[in-house]
């Protein structure tokens, strides 16, 4: 398949134009993006081929082949830091953006125009001072349903597609929670849920939550949380020893999470594997990153990985999105 | 605030883009005959501002900002209550400009439109002349310095909420830069009960320090 690979780092966008080996960023005085930006989240849309959001530091931008370079999206988040992006998978016009501090910005026509979404969101946190939206992500089945998850705060959902929240965390053991997971079946819903204390598992749509042990993890530290997107149950775990961290590892599960295998990954892994990036356009390309820049790929859905050659400085999330 | 860090993404002929921070000291705003330095806390390149109930005029305009590859040619907009002096309003200012070497030639022949009305720079006071009268005859800006063109004539009068634009039009090169703001009331609230601040805690069982 004929596809780029996007990585959100501190150091601007990079992008592979040959299945991860190589990347390089566009060109420094003329890609159109801030040299200096921090870049927290890449999103692609699969209308939308050669496009990919970027949330920053210096705001939203949009990147199209056709321009070859970014264009900045005049929006009210040019003084905070774009964390995430959603768009709804049935309309790109239709984006949502999550900040630090923990706020939702929403766009209906693809970035002219922003609401500020009411997010009761903590406005002091534990630990990191300040809350960061660490996920969004449109509900599978529910059109109007948007889920988010929130460090340190927890699951909020949105019934209204995100004027509004309500806090779904009974049950949780730890409110630093990051990313999210859904699996519809003729016999109910999944929805899984990874924070610093490990993976919880919801049966009733999020009204309550229970904390699942996963011993063959000798850390509790979950990340990224991905379904393999190949109409299965096959679920991806990153995981490391803290944030940031000095370790990582990936596990993977069959059945949604009931049994956990772990991965061998290519060695030594330098910190926590903060980032896994799946496609639906083929289930069996998946990257992963470490937070301090090692890259990873599977070509069998998550079976075995090969490590790339090239690391960059700190990755905060990777995509890829066939061309 | 002491200066102003403007970010533009500035356009050059070819469509490429390049980012600059450009740091402002000094505003000069000028409207017919007069150049007033005004604080620089008025300016801000936000895209969504609150203002006073009631009439808010929003009136349209180009920034002349010095720096090293070329003084850079952007729109900007005023906001200020009904009645209050120009010299008050709220400076925002797009981040996107061109440079004014590119248009230099045939700056006169160059629009700007706002509220269904449109104006040829050709009818203002020129770059050139505002840069003269301001460094006692100078043909290039200090560094730090931007000059404000205000054009009255374009300007609109609103109650929030509204959406205001500008367009800059370059006829000769085919191009434009559009400058969009929205307004909401000062008086407006979101939240139709708005809710207490929060503070949260990631584990929620034993003993946690807190550093607050």
């Amino acid at each position: 398949m004929d596809y780029t690979a996007y990585a959100a780092t501190m150091q601007g966008v990079w992008f592979s134009h040959d299945q991860g080996e190589n990347w390089a960023r566009l060109l420094t005085p003329t890609g159109g993006m801030y040299n200096e930006a921090r870049v927290w989240a890449v999103e692609t849309h699969a209308d939308r081929p050669g496009e990919v959001l970027a949330g920053t530091d210096q705001g939203l931008y949009r990147y199209t082949s056709e321009a070859g370079r970014f264009d900045y999206i005049p929006s009210p988040m040019d003084s905070l830091h774009i964390l995430q992006i959603a768009r709804d998978p049935r309309d790109a016009k239709f984006i949502v953006c999550g900040t630090r501090p923990g706020e939702i910005f929403l766009s209906e026509d693809d970035g002219e125009s922003w609401t500020r979404s009411n997010l009761n969101a903590a406005t002091e946190c534990w630990f990191i001072n300040t809350s960061r939206v660490t996920s969004i992500k449109f509900d599978p089945a529910e059109r109007d349903t948007i889920w988010i998850t929130i460090e340190i705060d927890g699951v909020f959902k949105s019934t209204d597609r995100g004027r509004s929240w309500e806090l779904a965390v009974e049950g949780i053991v730890d409110r630093d929670t990051h990313d999210l997971v859904f699996y519809d079946s003729p016999e109910g819903r999944t929805v899984l849920v990874s924070t610093e204390e490990g993976v919880h598992r919801s049966m009733d749509n999020g009204a309550t939550w229970v904390h699942e042990p996963t011993d063959v993890a000798p850390f509790v530290y979950f990340r990224s949380l991905k379904l393999v997107p190949d109409g299965g149950t096959t679920v991806l775990a990153s995981v490391g020893d803290k944030p940031s961290g000095e370790t990582g590892m990936l596990l993977l599960s069959h059945d949604l999470g009931k049994n956990w295998k772990p991965l061998d990954v290519p060695g030594p892994v330098n910190s926590t594997i903060w980032t896994i990036g799946t496609n639906p356009a083929d289930p069996k390309i998946i990257f992963a990153a470490t937070i301090f820049g090692q890259i990873f790929r599977s070509t069998d859905g998550g079976e075995t990985w090969a490590k790339m050659k090239r690391e960059l400085g700190e990755i905060r999330m990777i995509a890829w999105a066939p061309n | 605030m002491s200066l102003f860090l403007f970010k533009p993404h500035v356009v050059g002929p070819k469509g490429d883009i390049t980012t600059p921070d450009v740091i402002i000291d000094k505003l000069y705003v000028s409207d017919g005959d007069d150049l007033a330095p005004v604080p620089i806390g008025r300016i801000s390149s936000e895209v969504k501002i609150p203002v006073e109930s009631g009439l808010v005029v929003a009136t349209p305009a180009f920034v002349l900002t010095a720096i090293g590859g070329g003084t850079l040619f952007s729109p900007a907009m005023l906001v200020n209550a009904k009645g209050d002096p120009l010299r008050t309003a709220e400076i925002l200012m797009a981040r996107k400009a061109w440079r004014h070497a590119n248009l230099a030639e045939h700056e006169a022949d160059v629009t700007m439109a706002a509220s269904g009305k449109d104006a040829t720079l050709g009818s203002l006071p020129g770059s050139g002349e505002l840069i003269a009268k301001l460094t006692g005859g100078g043909d290039a800006l200090p560094r730090g310095i931007a000059i404000l063109v205000a054009v009255s004539g374009l300007a609109a009068e609103v109650t929030a909420p509204a959406r205001v634009e500008m367009q800059l039009r370059d006829p000769r090169l085919d191009r434009e830069l559009t400058h969009r703001l929205d307004l909401v009331s000062v008086a407006d609230d979101r939240w139709e009960d708005r809710p207490g601040p929060r503070y949260t805690f990631g584990p929620q069982h034993g003993d946690l320090q807190h550093y607050i």
